[in-house]
């Protein structure tokens, strides 16, 4: 085969994306300190925690970290996800599902697929804040606020 | 008595020790002991994949005995079988093994 054909990783051509590859990679990042701008800390039902904060550069996400609880699946989509999001518009970073996210890594029984979705709810966040950090929608709301309560 | 086996080393545990001695013992009731669940560490977890002859029939006699059986999520996914297992076979860690086990608790541990 030529190796350029190859994306099963044994030529070296490109990374793979198997739920192992991605949780190896996602555990590096997980450990890495988080960037400047920091989404909420979203749980789901099973008690399992994500939270995801970008660094933005002219609108454009240009690097992404996580904290996630130490799921395999969990920790697996959150990479791809962040491997997803870099490079890419606010716009575009957040119109990724969480149904993308489980077609694109294959090899997670059903029942763990769910947690795509908190994935991809904490990496929404962070978006939101980049989001309301450009528009400065997020000091006028304070202000709002605080004539609201004064 | 009830025990849990763990299934961590990988020489002759699955061919010899789970196929000729436990399972046919645990088939014939006369194993001594109630299972209350076996985890399967590294390559053991290939015994769990659908339509390997003795996880077939280790499968039959979990659901006919409420045993639990587990595979390793990091082993089972480092191997690309996580989606593969028998229908009703969790992967699961520490956490999940301890929650599934905490309503059939096992008097001892057997690691093999």
């Amino acid at each position: 085969m030529n190796p350029e054909e190859c994306t099963q990783g044994c030529c070296g051509a490109s990374r793979r994306r198997t739920v192992s590859d991605c949780f190896d990679r996602g555990l590096r990042r997980n450990r890495a300190e988080p960037l400047s701008v920091a989404g909420e800390k979203i749980t789901d039902a099973n008690g399992l925690e994500a939270q995801f904060s970008l660094d933005l550069e002219n609108g454009v996400v240009k690097a992404v970290r996580f904290k996630v609880t130490s799921c395999v699946a969990l920790t697996a989509y959150a990479e791809v996800l962040a491997e997803e999001a870099e490079q890419l518009s606010l716009a575009s970073a957040i119109a990724i599902s969480a149904h993308t996210l489980i077609e694109t890594l294959d090899g997670v029984p059903v029942f763990r697929r769910d947690r795509a979705n908190l994935a991809v709810a904490a990496l929404r966040s962070a978006i939101q804040s980049a989001l309301l950090r450009q528009t400065g929608a997020m000091n006028e709301s304070r202000l709002h606020l605080r004539h609201a309560t004064a | 008595m009830k025990v849990a086996y763990i299934f961590a080393t990988q020489r002759h545990n699955i061919s010899y020790v789970l196929a000729k001695m436990i399972l046919p013992q645990l088939e014939e009731n006369r194993h001594g002991v109630d299972v209350a669940g076996m985890f399967f560490f590294e390559d053991n977890n290939y015994v769990l994949v659908k339509g390997n002859p003795i996880g077939e029939r280790l499968n039959k006699v979990a659901k006919a005995k409420g045993m639990l059986l587990m595979g390793c999520d990091q082993c089972c996914y480092e191997r690309e079988i996580a989606n593969q297992l028998m229908d009703g076979v969790p992967i699961g860690c520490f956490p999940d093994l301890y929650k599934a086990l905490s309503g059939n608790m096992p008097d001892q541990v057997i690691t093999l």
